[in-house]
């Protein structure tokens, strides 16, 4: 009961934050908008529309990046100095992050869900009509995994600052060679080579083809995986994370 | 009486700096302890390891009969902190906050109402309960600060510095309520940098410096003991000119130190000192803007303790 307390209001104070709201919301379908607008004539009358290409790109970098809301939501300067409390209070340490993680998580779950419905029915993206859940389940693993993933980070530097600026590096180097911002194959087998080793990219392919080719061969591992790092990040967090730098 | 905390050689480390070195005290039921010391004394890390955050290195300490180790959790149920920053959430109003964590305590809902009600009453911010605190004084926000710490009603609270930056209204609105917080039954833990707080509210004094506990007494017995006489300040321009050794030589000076371009001379009461430290001053070339003697008081008694002011 009380754990549900915090949730509920750690989710509130993520939700009363405009920033946080318009860059999980509004920011993703700008994106979409403008990147599908400017590479339009790239994509030519294809089965595959530059909006249906970056409606799934820029929506799982979108989700990806809620790391920036997880480590906002845990120890942005305001929040870390209320939350000082409770650290006094007889709870166990876990509930502190573990709050955190779920409020941000039910928050990127509610914003990322409503704009694959609203874009696929709303601005008609493909996102695989009838297989949309599977596209839902993909972003929603996704955004556990960027929940969990920046409050680790929290819990490893003890800095909002430093735990946005370092998660950013690897995010936006994965996503480039994973092909979010634009493919990576016309740029020789090389890069194509090397974008194997970025998890974005196999995130990437995984909903393409549930979406054109109805092939769910990687939908379970991709899944898994995310779900299994996830875990991993809590694990980090529970053996790193000092109440007590809290306080200093 | 009952005793509501008993530490025992209580060291705590960082790295190989010694930020408490081997302290014991202990604090009786309803009583309220001034802790002074200047900046890096080690009042904080004491309070951090007496609020369970922080582990000690060494040494046993108990409240409220609890094993700080092994009992941390009913200790916590026991405790309230008054941390040094403002602890609250802007957006949401006082009472919210003030219910939010109270509610961490695990209380029901009909005497949650009544706690946060009581809390708020006791800062006099009930009026303002349905208000968000961004919208309020500094001092408003620091007796909110306090209403979240108490709300839970805790025998022992431990306050860091909860007056720093206020109006004087604020500031007389918070130690009333500390003296009602006694009244009622707590114990307090008081650590501040303003010598008149200590003054007015505690029943005894612990003065820190180096991890230590340098004093530990009654206001009037440390005055006594240690700060009897007058505390000549004399803003000096050129101190290197004379040997501190020469005015100790003077009959009657119990103390000297030197703050920056502030020389402190502590002499017996009664003891025609002054003329002759003028005058050793000014043989040995020494100029000086100004001069003022202050009778023994608490900062002079702390003065002659740790050789520097409070707010050092």
């Amino acid at each position: 009961m009380r754990f549900l307390r915090i949730v509920k209001f750690d989710f509130g104070n993520i939700f009363k934050n405009s920033t946080l709201l318009i860059s999980n919301t509004v920011i993703p379908l700008i994106l979409i908008g403008l990147m599908g607008f400017v590479t339009q004539s790239f994509f030519g009358n294809g089965i595959m529309s530059s909006y249906d290409y970056y409606g799934v790109s820029m929506v799982i970098l979108s989700a990806l990046l809620i790391i920036m809301t997880a480590t906002n939501a845990f120890m942005e300067g305001r929040v870390k100095q209320a939350n000082i409390r409770m650290i006094y209070a007889p709870i166990p340490k876990f509930e502190i992050y573990l709050s955190k993680i779920i409020s941000t998580y039910i928050l990127g779950t509610l914003a990322f869900s409503s704009i694959l419905i609203i874009g696929q029915y709303f601005f008609y993206i493909n996102y695989g009509g009838t297989n949309l859940p599977y596209i839902l389940l993909i972003v929603n693993m996704l955004v556990l995994f960027g929940s969990c993933f920046g409050t680790m980070m929290c819990c490893l530097l003890g800095d909002e600052e430093k735990a946005s600026s370092i998660s950013q590096l690897p995010v936006l180097l994965f996503s480039a060679f994973g092909g979010i911002f634009f493919s990576v194959y016309g740029l020789g087998k090389m890069v194509a080579a090397i974008s194997c080793l970025s998890p974005v990219r196999w995130i990437m392919e995984c909903a393409f083809r549930i979406i054109y080719d109805n092939d769910f061969a990687l939908l379970l591992p991709v899944t898994f995986s995310l779900l299994g790092a996830s875990i991993v990040c809590i694990v980090i967090c529970q053996l790193t994370f000092k109440p007590e730098e809290f306080t200093c | 009486m009952d005793t509501i905390v008993s530490v025992s050689n209580l060291e705590k480390s960082y790295h190989s700096k010694k930020a408490v070195a081997g302290i014991s005290f202990s604090i009786q039921k309803g009583e309220i302890i001034g802790l002074l010391g200047p900046n890096g004394a080690g009042k904080s890390t004491t309070i951090n390891i007496l609020a369970t955050v922080l582990s000690p290195d060494h040494g046993e300490v108990q409240i409220l009969g609890y094993d700080l180790i092994r009992e941390a959790k009913s200790i916590k149920k026991e405790i309230g902190i008054v941390p040094q920053d403002i602890a609250i959430f802007e957006e949401i109003t006082a009472e919210q906050n003030v219910r939010f964590f109270a509610g961490l305590y695990g209380f029901k809902r009909n005497k949650l109402n009544e706690l946060v009600q009581e809390a708020l009453e006791l800062v006099g911010l009930y009026d303002k309960k349905d208000d968000k605190p961004r919208t309020f004084s500094g001092g408003m926000k620091r007796r909110l600060n306090i209403a979240c710490a108490i709300a839970h009603q805790p025998k022992l609270i431990i306050m860091d510095e909860p007056t720093v930056g206020i109006d004087p209204q604020s500031r007389n609105h918070i130690l009333n309520s500390i003296k009602t917080l006694r009244q009622n039954g707590a114990t307090i833990i008081y650590s501040t940098h303003y010598m008149e707080e200590v003054e007015s509210l505690s029943d005894r004094i612990m003065i820190m410096n180096e991890g230590r506990i340098i004093a530990e007494d009654t206001k009037e017995n440390l005055i006594q003991n240690i700060g009897n006489g007058i505390t000549y300040t004399f803003k000096i321009n050129n101190f290197n000119q004379i040997n501190k050794n020469e005015i100790f030589q003077i009959h009657g000076v119990t103390n000297v130190q030197l703050t920056g371009k502030d020389l402190f001379i502590t002499s017996e009461k009664n003891k025609d000192t002054l003329h002759s430290i003028v005058s050793l001053l000014l043989d040995n070339g020494c100029s000086f803007e100004k001069m003022t003697s202050k009778e023994a008081s608490l900062e002079t008694a702390f003065l002659d303790l740790t050789g520097r002011s409070l707010r050092d």
